[in-house]
C-alpha cells in the first residue's frame, strides 16, 4: 500500500525535506562485516565491451533515415538587445529545411528572466536563431546569411564588479542571487564574535579559485523525431526524465507524448544534470522540417554555454585556542554563476560541516555576469571551499607549530553541527591513518616538517593533506523492477541513466547478489522514459544509495516469488528453500535442488516480476568521508609543480564493485589535478569572449600527467544510510585533490599560492613574495 | 569552412606552378595547423595545393658531412631517426617534445616552421593587427603565454610567441632552408627565414607566399645539442619558453656556443651575447646564475607574463645542468 511520508534528501551539498510516497516494506540491512558473493567483488563494466568496440549507441552515433543536421545562430556580443532579424536569405539556400527564431517560437524558458530566442543577448553564445539543414555546412552557411542588427549594452563581465553597489544591473532579477529577501545566503551558528574573542591564535586569508570547464567527452546535444503527435528526443542527459519534463513544459505537450532516450553517454560530470536548449531547438525544427533533426553542440559551444564551475573569492578569518581547537569560523565568499544560474554553488560546506566548531558564520554571494552560466560541477562548491579552508587550516597549525593530521583529529566531530545528530556513519579518523599509511608515512604518523623532504636541485619535494566531506546519501523516489525470463535471465528496467560511473555495473552486482543468480544472467534496462519506472538523475552521488536499495527490493520481490513457485514443485516450504548460483537449493539438503531454469520451464511464460521502491531516509545524518595526501615536487626556478603521488582514502559505506570505485577515484584526482594546476577559462576582459574553449588550449590534465595514485575506500557498510549499506561515491574523491597539493607545494617551498590553478606564473609570485617578505625580515 | 578547389602536386615544380596559378592557394601536407585554421575560418584558401604525394621529399639524405630532411619528414620520424638523435639531439628532442603521438605522426617539418601562432586573438574572432587589423589585442588583454623579448612597438606590433619548437633547435642548429618559387630554387638561412612582422608585410616568414618548402640543410652537427621546453602540464601543449643550445667543444673548452629561444618572442631568436659569453670558457665551470642573469637582460615582459621571465632563466639553467652531466 502507498504511503506518503517526509524524508530528508541532499543533493550537491543542500539537504532539503521531501514529501514522498513508499510502498512496501524494504529488506533488512545487508550486514556489515559479512562477505557477499558478487556484491563486494571487483566486477568488469557489463556495458565495456559495447562501449571499446563502438557498438554503444551514444546521442551523436543517432543517425535516422531523413535526418537533418542543425546548428544555432548565437550572440556575437556579451549584452545586446535584437533589434531585427532577417532569415530571408537562410531560408532560401539549397538544402536549408527549417529555419526557426522567436518569431516562430515565443517560449519561457529562464522563468521570467528570459525566453528560448530572448530579445536580449545576456552573454556571448546567447540563442539568436537556429536552423535545420541537409547537412552540417550548409546549416552554417546559412547562419552567415541571417542578417542581425544588434544594440550593443554595456556588459559587466567579472563578479568583483558585478557585486559592487550601484554595479550596471544585468538580469532581471538582480546581479546577485536572492535569499530570503537578502544579497546571498547567509548561514550561523553559535557567535563568531565570542568565539574569536576566545581564540588565542587567528588566520586569516583570501582564497580565489578559477572557472574550471567541464569537457565532457560527448558534448551535449539531441535528436528529436516526430510520430505524430508524439515525440521521441535522443539526448546526452543526467536526467532522462528532467528532459522530459522540461520538453514537455516548452511545447505545451502532455507527459506521455514525450518520450526521452538516453542509453550511453560520453560524460557529464554535472552539466548534463539541467536541460539546455538544444532538445527543444531540434523539436522546433523537426516540427517544421517534418524530418528529424540532429543538433550536437561543437567543442566550442560546449565549453562557453553548458556550464562550468564558477571562479570563487573566499575570505577566511579562524580562530583557535593555543592547544589546538577550532574555536570560531567565517566565510565570506563569491561564486561567478554567470548569468542565468538561480543556485550558487555551496562554497560554504566544507567550512560549515567539516570541523567540530561552535561558532561558524558564513555568507555565499552567488554572483550574476554576462558569461555563460555556471552549472553543477562534481561537488560543486565543496572543491573549491575545500582548497580555500583547508590552506587556512594549514596556515592555522603553522601558526600553533602543530602537525596538520594532529590538528584535524583534535577537531573531528561525530555530531552534525546543524542537526545537532550523530552522523549515520564518519570512518574519517580512519581515512586519515590509512592515507599515512599508503603515502609510505605510517598510521598515526605525523607529515613531514616544512622543507624536510630531499630535494633535487630547484625541485623542492612536500608533501600536503587535504580532507573530504561530502553527502551521497541518496533518497527516494526510485524505482526499479525485475523480470524473470523464462530461460533464467534476468531483466532490470530503471527510468534512470548511467553517466559513465559504472553504476549500471553496479546496480546489476546488487541484483545478481539478492537473486542469487549468476552477474552475467542480468541485462540491466536503463535509458528510456518510456519503458521503466522513473529513476532518479545521476547527481550528488545519488545513484547507487538511491537505485540500489530499489533494485535489491525488486529482486526481493522476485526471488520470494520464485521461491514460492519452487515450493510447490520441489514439495519444500519456501522457506525452507534458497537461490543460489542460478540453483534453488534446500537448507540441510544438499542433494535437494534443482535448477532454477527448470522450475521456470514448468510455469511457461508466466513472467515473474518484482518491484521496489526506495525507503525513506533515516533522521542520520548521511555524509561521505576522506582524506588525500599529494606528495609533489616543486621547481622553485621555473614555477612548475609536478605531482608525484596522491594517496586517497574515502568512507563511503559499503563498496559495492571495488574496480569501478577506484575508477571513481582516479578520474576524481586527475579532474582535481586539473582544477588546481592547469585548468582555468580566459576570459578577454573587453569583450567577454573565451579565449581557451578547444581542447588544446584549455589544459586538462594528461596521462604524462597522472601521478602514482595509492586508492582505497574504508568499506565499512553504513546499515543506517540504507538496506544495501553504500553511499555515493562519484564526487568525494575530487573534493580533497586540489586542497591537498596547495598544502604540498607551501610543504615543499614555504610559498603558500593562494589562487588556483597553480600555474608557474602563481607559484612563481608567491615564491617572489615569501623572498621579498624574508629579505624585508633579515634587513629589519 | 570555405569551398576550395583541391589539387595534387607530384613535384616542387608542380606545386609552384599550381601555387602561380590561382591566388589565395595554400600548400597542405599533414594539414595539422591548416585544416584547424580553415575550420575557425582563419584561413580561406581559394585552392589547397596537397604535396602529400612527392615521392622524395620525405626522406632523411646524408650528402657529404650535411644532412637533407626532406620538408615532408614528420616531426615522428625526426624524434627517433638515429643520425638526427645522435648528431642533431636538439631538434629531436624539439620534435618529440612538441605536440602529441597523432600530431607528430602527421605534421612534417615544413609545415611546421610555417605554422600561425597560437595568440587566442589571432586564432579567434578579432580583427587583430597580423590578420590586417589595427591594433595588437593580447598586448592589452590575456598575453600570460605571450612574448617577453621584441615587444616595443616599434619591433613588433604584434606581441604573440613563437610557437614552433623544432625552428628554435634549426637555427641553433644553423640550418638553411631550401624552397622552390616558379622562379628556380632557392635558399635561404634559419635566421632570415623568419622576420618580425611589419605593417607592410604582417608575417613572421620572408619567403614568398607561393614558394613551397623543399628540404632543411643541416651542416655538420655540432659535439653537443639540446633542446628543452617549459610547458603548462607534462605533454601536448606549446612552450610557455623553449631553450636550444648548440656546442662546439674541444674537450671540456667550448669552442662556440648557439643558443635559440622559443615561445618568449614573436620569432625563434638567438642571444648572442650570451653564446659570446660562452666562448672560450669551461663547460664544466660556467657561471650559471650569471649567464641566466645575461639571458634575460633587456625582457620586455608584457602585462600578464612578468613570471615568463624568471621562467625562462630556470629552464636555461636546467638546460646548463643536463649538458655538464
Amino acid at each position: 500500500m502507498a504511503r506518503v511520508i517526509k524524508t530528508k534528501v541532499e543533493i550537491e551539498g543542500r539537504v532539503h525535506e521531501e514529501t514522498v510516497v513508499v510502498e512496501g516494506d524494504e529488506p533488512a540491512a545487508w550486514e556489515e562485516g559479512r562477505e557477499y558473493s558478487v556484491v563486494g567483488k571487483p566486477a568488469n563494466r557489463v556495458d565495456g565491451r559495447e562501449r571499446v568496440t563502438g557498438a554503444a549507441r551514444y546521442t551523436y552515433d543517432v543517425n535516422l533515415p531523413g535526418m537533418l543536421h542543425a546548428a544555432v545562430l548565437r550572440s556575437p556580443h556579451a549584452h545586446a538587445r535584437v533589434l531585427s532579424i532577417d532569415t530571408s536569405e537562410a531560408e532560401r539556400l539549397p538544402g536549408v529545411r527549417a529555419v526557426v527564431t522567436r518569431d516562430e517560437a515565443d517560449i519561457d524558458w529562464y522563468g521570467d528572466s528570459g525566453k528560448l530566442f530572448d530579445s536580449t543577448m545576456r552573454f556571448i553564445g546567447d540563442d539568436v536563431a537556429a536552423v535545420a539543414a541537409d547537412d552540417l555546412d550548409i546549416a552554417h552557411d546559412a547562419l552567415k546569411l541571417i542578417k542581425v542588427e544588434y544594440e550593443v549594452l554595456p556588459a559587466v563581465l567579472s563578479i568583483e564588479e558585478a557585486a559592487k553597489p550601484g554595479a550596471l544591473e544585468i538580469h532581471p532579477r538582480g546581479n546577485i542571487i536572492q535569499h530570503n529577501g537578502h544579497n546571498g545566503e547567509l548561514y550561523s551558528r553559535g557567535s563568531v564574535e565570542k568565539g574569536f574573542k576566545s581564540a588565542e591564535v587567528i588566520v586569516e586569508g583570501t582564497y580565489r579559485t578559477s572557472t574550471q570547464m567541464h569537457n565532457s567527452l560527448e558534448t551535449h546535444g539531441s535528436v528529436a523525431m516526430w510520430e505524430g503527435e508524439e515525440l521521441t528526443i535522443w539526448e546526452s542527459t543526467q536526467y532522462i526524465f528532467g528532459v522530459r519534463e522540461r520538453v514537455a513544459r516548452a511545447l505545451n505537450m502532455p507527459l506521455s507524448k514525450v518520450r526521452v532516450i538516453c542509453e550511453y553517454m560520453g560524460g557529464g560530470f554535472g552539466s548534463k544534470g539541467s536541460t539546455f536548449k538544444q532538445a527543444v531547438i531540434a523539436a522546433l525544427l523537426a516540427r517544421i522540417a517534418r524530418r528529424p533533426v540532429k543538433l550536437m553542440l561543437d567543442r566550442r559551444e560546449e565549453n562557453t554555454l553548458v556550464g562550468n564551475r564558477g571562479e570563487t573569492v573566499q575570505k577566511y578569518r579562524i580562530g583557535a585556542t593555543r592547544d589546538g581547537l577550532i574555536t570560531a569560523i567565517d566565510l565570506e565568499a563569491m561564486t561567478g554563476v554567470g548569468i542565468y544560474a538561480t543556485w550558487a554553488a555551496s562554497v560554504a560546506g566544507p567550512a560549515q560541516d567539516l570541523y567540530k566548531c561552535a561558532n561558524v558564520r558564513t555568507l555565499t554571494l552567488g554572483v550574476r555576469t554576462n558569461m555563460g552560466s555556471q552549472a553543477a560541477f562534481r561537488a560543486p562548491g565543496y572543491v573549491e571551499g575545500m582548497f580555500g579552508l583547508e590552506s587556512a587550516i594549514d596556515e592555522l597549525c603553522e601558526k600553533l607549530g602543530m602537525d596538520p593530521v594532529d590538528f584535524r583529529r583534535k577537531n573531528h566531530s561525530d555530531v552534525d553541527h546543524s542537526s545537532g545528530q550523530n552522523y549515520s556513519s564518519k570512518h574519517l579518523l580512519a581515512c586519515y591513518d590509512r592515507s599515512l599509511e599508503l603515502i609510505g608515512l605510517g598510521s598515526g604518523a605525523a607529515l613531514p616538517v616544512r622543507g624536510s623532504l630531499p630535494s633535487n636541485g630547484p625541485w623542492r619535494r612536500g608533501m600536503g593533506l587535504a580532507s573530504q566531506t561530502w553527502g551521497g546519501g541518496g533518497g527516494p523516489p526510485a524505482h526499479a523492477l525485475v523480470r524473470i525470463n523464462p530461460d533464467g535471465t534476468v531483466e532490470v528496467h530503471c527510468g534512470m541513466q548511467d553517466i559513465g560511473t559504472g553504476t549500471k555495473t553496479a546496480l546489476s552486482q546488487i541484483a545478481a547478489e539478492e537473486l542469487g543468480v549468476p552477474l552475467d544472467s542480468i541485462r540491466f534496462r536503463l535509458g528510456d522514459t518510456q519503458k521503466a519506472p522513473f529513476g532518479p538523475a545521476s547527481w550528488g552521488s545519488i545513484t547507487t544509495p538511491s537505485v540500489g536499495p530499489a533494485v535489491r527490493m525488486a529482486a526481493e520481490d522476485a526471488r520470494k516469488q520464485l521461491l514460492e513457485i519452487a515450493s510447490f514443485f520441489m514439495e519444500t516450504p519456501a522457506s525452507s528453500l534458497q537461490l543460489v548460483d542460478g540453483w534453488v537449493t534446500t537448507e540441510g539438503r544438499p542433494e535437494g535442488r534443482k535448477p532454477l531454469t527448470e522450475i521456470l520451464d514448468e510455469i511457461g511464460d508466466y513472467m515473474v516480476t518484482g518491484k521496489g521502491y526506495r525507503g525513506p531516509n533515516p533522521t542520520e545524518p548521511i555524509r561521505t568521508w576522506g582524506a588525500q595526501i599529494a606528495e609533489v615536487e616543486v621547481n622553485i626556478e621555473t614555477g612548475q609543480v609536478r605531482v608525484l603521488k596522491i594517496a586517497a582514502v574515502h568512507d563511503v559505506g559499503r563498496v559495492i564493485n571495488p574496480k569501478g570505485l577506484a575508477s571513481q577515484f582516479y578520474g576524481g584526482i586527475l579532474q582535481g589535478m586539473g582544477f588546481g594546476l592547469t585548468e582555468e577559462r580566459k576570459v578577454d576582459v573587453r569583450t567577454g569572449q573565451v579565449l581557451n574553449a578547444s581542447l588544446d588550449e584549455y589544459k586538462v590534465p594528461t596521462i604524462a600527467d597522472t601521478p602514482i595514485m595509492l586508492v582505497e575506500a574504508i568499506d565499512k557498510a553504513d546499515t543506517l544510510a540504507n538496506h544495501i549499506g553504500s553511499k555515493g561515491s562519484g564526487e568525494p574523491p575530487i573534493i580533497p585533490t586540489a586542497a591537498a597539493i596547495a598544502n604540498a607545494v607551501y610543504n615543499a617551498t614555504g610559498a603558500r599560492v593562494k589562487e588556483l590553478p597553480m600555474t608557474p606564473r602563481r607559484v612563481l609570485a608567491a615564491l617572489g613574495e615569501l623572498r621579498d617578505r624574508q629579505e624585508g625580515i633579515t634587513s629589519n | 569552412m570555405n569551398r576550395f578547389d583541391y589539387k595534387r602536386a607530384n613535384s616542387p615544380e608542380q606545386a609552384t606552378t599550381l601555387l602561380a596559378d590561382s591566388t589565395g592557394s595554400k600548400v597542405i601536407a599533414g594539414g595539422t595547423d591548416l585544416l584547424p585554421l580553415m575550420k575557425e575560418g582563419i584561413v580561406q584558401p581559394a585552392q589547397l595545393v596537397d604535396i602529400s604525394l612527392w615521392t622524395n621529399g620525405s626522406e632523411i639524405r646524408q650528402l657529404g658531412e650535411e644532412t637533407q630532411i626532406g620538408a615532408r619528414v614528420s616531426l615522428s620520424e625526426l624524434a627517433r631517426n638515429p643520425q638526427i638523435v645522435e648528431n642533431y639531439t636538439a631538434l629531436a628532442d624539439a620534435c618529440r617534445l612538441a605536440a602529441a603521438p597523432q600530431l607528430r605522426n602527421m605534421g612534417t617539418i615544413g609545415g611546421n616552421l610555417l605554422q600561425a601562432t597560437r595568440c587566442a586573438y589571432f586564432r579567434g574572432t578579432y580583427d587583430c593587427w597580423l590578420k590586417g587589423g589595427e591594433q595588437c589585442f593580447a598586448r592589452s588583454g590575456e598575453n600570460e603565454q605571450h612574448s617577453i623579448f621584441l615587444t616595443a612597438p616599434d619591433q613588433s606590433k604584434c606581441v604573440s610567441a613563437h610557437p614552433s619548437d623544432p625552428a628554435a633547435a634549426l637555427l641553433a642548429l644553423n640550418a638553411l632552408v631550401r624552397y622552390q618559387t616558379v622562379a628556380g630554387a632557392s635558399e635561404v638561412a634559419l635566421a632570415d627565414f623568419y622576420v618580425l612582422p611589419t605593417d607592410e608585410h604582417r608575417s613572421m616568414v620572408a619567403i614568398p607566399p607561393d614558394a613551397v618548402i623543399t628540404s632543411i640543410l643541416l651542416p655538420v652537427g655540432p659535439e653537443r645539442s639540446i633542446y628543452r621546453k617549459a610547458m603548462p602540464r607534462a605533454t601536448w601543449s606549446f612552450a610557455l619558453a623553449g631553450v636550444a643550445l648548440a656546442l662546439d667543444l674541444d674537450g671540456g673548452n667550448i669552442l662556440g656556443a648557439r643558443l635559440a629561444l622559443s615561445g618568449v618572442a614573436p620569432i625563434p631568436i638567438r642571444i648572442e651575447r650570451v653564446e659570446q659569453a660562452m666562448r672560450g670558457q669551461s663547460l664544466a665551470h660556467l657561471h650559471d646564475e650569471e649567464l641566466a642573469h645575461l639571458l634575460v637582460q633587456g625582457a620586455q615582459p608584457l602585462t600578464q607574463n612578468v613570471y615568463k621571465v624568471e621562467l625562462l632563466a630556470g629552464l636555461f639553467k636546467e638546460v646548463l645542468r643536463e649538458v655538464k652531466a
